[in-house]
């Protein structure tokens, strides 16, 4: 029978809390057909399971462990990860206690070489970086699935998995002993080891480093401000990289190379820990009493699973990839494949979209991978050179950096950007995508506005989106043409949920019966940022991403947009209708 | 004299790096001043190579206080 650790884990600034098991109507006799089961309550898991539900499909959670993370593990989340988090309706509780920062600084031999501030503008709800710690995370994300009615099955461990065309059979091992669970889709959200991933026998492609990195997270009364610090060649740990970092809670985190003579084990020896600790302490000169926390260790991959769905199974995350964790390319990323997923295969299951969508989840997400393997690698060449050459040429481009601008910008660092999904098969590109000359591109998240920074109450465009396909549009009443409220009338009857905002520049009594929500844009900001004129379309997917944009008069209709994000077949969607004559 | 594009230096960056690694360790100082050499009959600037030259001689000391913690 599976017995997990039922000792809560310890932390000074978290309080871990036992969940207890609870046994299931499946062990009472009781045969259900759940439409979807996410296994695993981590970051990932959680995340999916708030966004199938906010989606409209109702998931329940299967976690093996008794609580949340150990430590604070994954402890930097951009601003796309925030405003992913919005969506789910958790970001106020994750930015409760958080850190925000935008600068990073690198440092030689005492001497600043490199300073970036990640950009950020009054029209950015988020800051560029929060910092919270993972437990911490998982426990906001815990709290609004409680609140949404999703089940957590805690202290259950799949031990068996068969899958077919017509859906997944669990089995699972509880402290009371195994039951059998079925589901049509099963989502595997359970990290780097994942269960459901050995189960399924499938094999991570690509390489994994030899490189490892020590992570220490240690109190100390340290007033300074959040941000990326990076020394390189610091006197205690000669030829390689220290990055530290303020945490919530008064914890700091020191995280560092560990020299390839050194092993696991001697790595991790409290004695060695606590000599680099008040190393660094000493360089930088902070004479303060500290305490270590929390520590591990880690190893940069370039792992990822060839396709993230197979049949009737869908990995996200860890559990479908391991990507070097340079520039918060950790949850940041696993974050982004659950927003992806998640409508997609709550669109499966409500019946509105063809299964062949779940193939542009692998195909979005897999250009992304590349992408973070490709940025990783420029980082890595710098904090840890893989040969001689690469040694050399770091040490070169770092001394000449003292003095000389041109050279500062290799040491960039590449933090993790929202990708556009531009050449998705999902993406409509309208001929008149040449006359915008700013916004979103097709394939690209929306970009947020304030509507009023100089108002008491400032609004945010991003205030308008509700769950399902947004439809903007830019103008009047007009705006809204009669071939555009006919599409969203024959969308609607197909129960594909589609919400029209309209923006206007001005006050006008009129609002035609198919708008779901008004945006009004006095000062023309939203307009502006999204390089809108008159009877400017923008069609967003439920991830808010662009799907298509176009200006008034283009051939483009929201209803062909919409079906091809869906991969809806001719059969499945309604023919479309003919533009209708006269205005009503 | 003008400037490479980032994406260049870049490139160069990597490419060096991997012509180092080839020629091994007992050539490596050879081949780098090869190449200074070749790169300084290119630019025929007889001044501004000197200039180079002693600035590239000079070591970076560590700063007397370095200065991390208020920024």
């Amino acid at each position: 029978m599976h017995q997990p650790d039922l000792t809560p884990q310890r932390s000074s600034y978290f309080s871990y809390q036992i969940h207890p098991f609870v046994s299931p109507p499946e062990m009472r006799g009781e045969r259900n057909q759940h439409p979807v089961v996410v296994v695993g309550a981590g970051p990932n898991g959680l995340l999916v399971a708030l966004d199938l539900a906010r989606n409209g499909a109702r998931p329940i959670v299967i976690e093996a462990e008794a609580q949340v993370c150990g430590g604070s593990r994954a402890v930097a989340f951009t601003r796309r990860t925030l405003e992913i988090f919005e969506q789910v309706g958790a970001s106020d509780a994750l930015l409760e206690g958080a850190l925000l920062w935008e600068k990073g600084r690198s440092f030689y031999r005492g001497h600043m070489v490199h300073e970036l501030q990640v950009p950020g503008s009054v029209d950015d709800r988020f800051a560029p970086m929060t910092n919270q710690p993972q437990n911490v995370m998982e426990k906001v994300l815990l709290d609004q699935a409680e609140r949404m009615g999703i089940e957590v099955r805690w202290q259950t461990k799949v031990v068996e998995l068969a899958s077919d065309a017509s859906g997944v059979r669990l089995r699972l091992d509880t402290p009371e002993g195994e039951y059998d669970l079925s589901c049509d889709w099963l989502v595997a959200g359970d990290g780097a080891r994942s269960a459901i991933r050995r189960l399924q026998n499938l094999r991570f492609e690509g390489r994994s480093y030899t490189g490892r990195f020590a992570i220490i997270d240690f109190r100390v009364p340290l007033g300074a401000p959040t941000g990326r610090r990076c020394y390189f060649d610091p006197p205690w740990l000669p030829g390689y990289a220290v990055l530290l970092h303020k945490a919530p809670y008064g914890i700091w985190r020191l995280d560092y190379q560990v020299p390839d003579d050194v092993s696991d084990e001697e790595a991790l020896e409290p004695a060695r820990l606590r000599s680099h600790v008040q190393a660094h302490l000493d360089y930088i000169g902070a004479d303060l009493p500290w305490e270590i926390e929390w520590v591990t260790l880690y190893k940069p991959n370039t792992l990822s699973l060839a396709r993230y769905n197979h049949g009737r199974v869908l990995y996200c995350g860890d559990a479908a990839h391991l990507l070097p964790v340079f520039g918060v390319r950790g949850v940041n990323t696993g974050v982004q494949d659950g927003n992806n997923l998640s409508w997609k295969l709550a669109s499966v299951i409500r019946g509105f979209a063809s299964p062949a969508i779940l193939d542009s989840y692998t195909d979005e997400r897999l250009a992304d991978a590349k992408q973070i393997c490709f940025e990783a690698a420029r980082s890595t060449r710098m904090m840890t050179p893989p040969s001689r050459g690469f040694r050399i040429l770091r040490d070169a481009v770092l001394q000449l950096s003292v003095h000389h601008d041109f050279t500062r910008p290799l040491l960039h660092w590449r933090t993790s950007k929202p990708i556009d999904y531009a050449d998705s098969a999902l993406t409509t590109v309208d001929p008149s995508e040449a006359k915008f000359e700013a916004g979103p591109r097709p394939g690209a998240p929306a970009r947020n506005v304030c509507i009023n920074p100089d108002a008491p109450s400032r609004g945010w465009l991003f205030d308008a989106f509700g769950p399902g396909f947004q439809v903007l549009v830019f103008g009047d009443a007009q705006s809204v043409t009669p071939a555009l409220a006919d599409d969203l009338k024959a969308l609607r009857a197909d129960n594909i949920p589609v919400r029209l905002i309209l923006i206007r520049r001005s006050e006008d009594t009129r609002v035609p019966a198919s708008v779901d929500a008004v945006m009004d844009d006095p000062l023309g900001r939203v307009h502006a940022a999204w390089g809108a004129t008159q009877g400017a379309v923008y069609v967003l997917r439920p991830d808010q991403h662009v799907a298509a944009r176009w200006c008034a008069g283009a051939p483009t209709r929201v209803a062909q947009v919409v079906n091809k994000a869906l991969c809806r077949a001719a059969s499945q969607a309604k023919a479309q209708r003919q533009p209708a004559e006269a205005v009503v | 004299m003008t400037a490479l594009p980032l994406s260049d230096l870049e490139d160069i960056y990597d490419e060096l790096a991997e012509a180092i690694d080839r020629v091994g360790p007992a050539q490596e100082t050879v081949f780098l001043a090869k190449l200074t050499l070749a790169l300084a009959h290119h630019l025929g600037d007889r001044a501004l190579i000197s200039k180079l030259i002693r600035d590239c001689e000079m070591p970076v000391e560590e700063a007397e206080s370095p200065d991390t913690l208020s920024l």
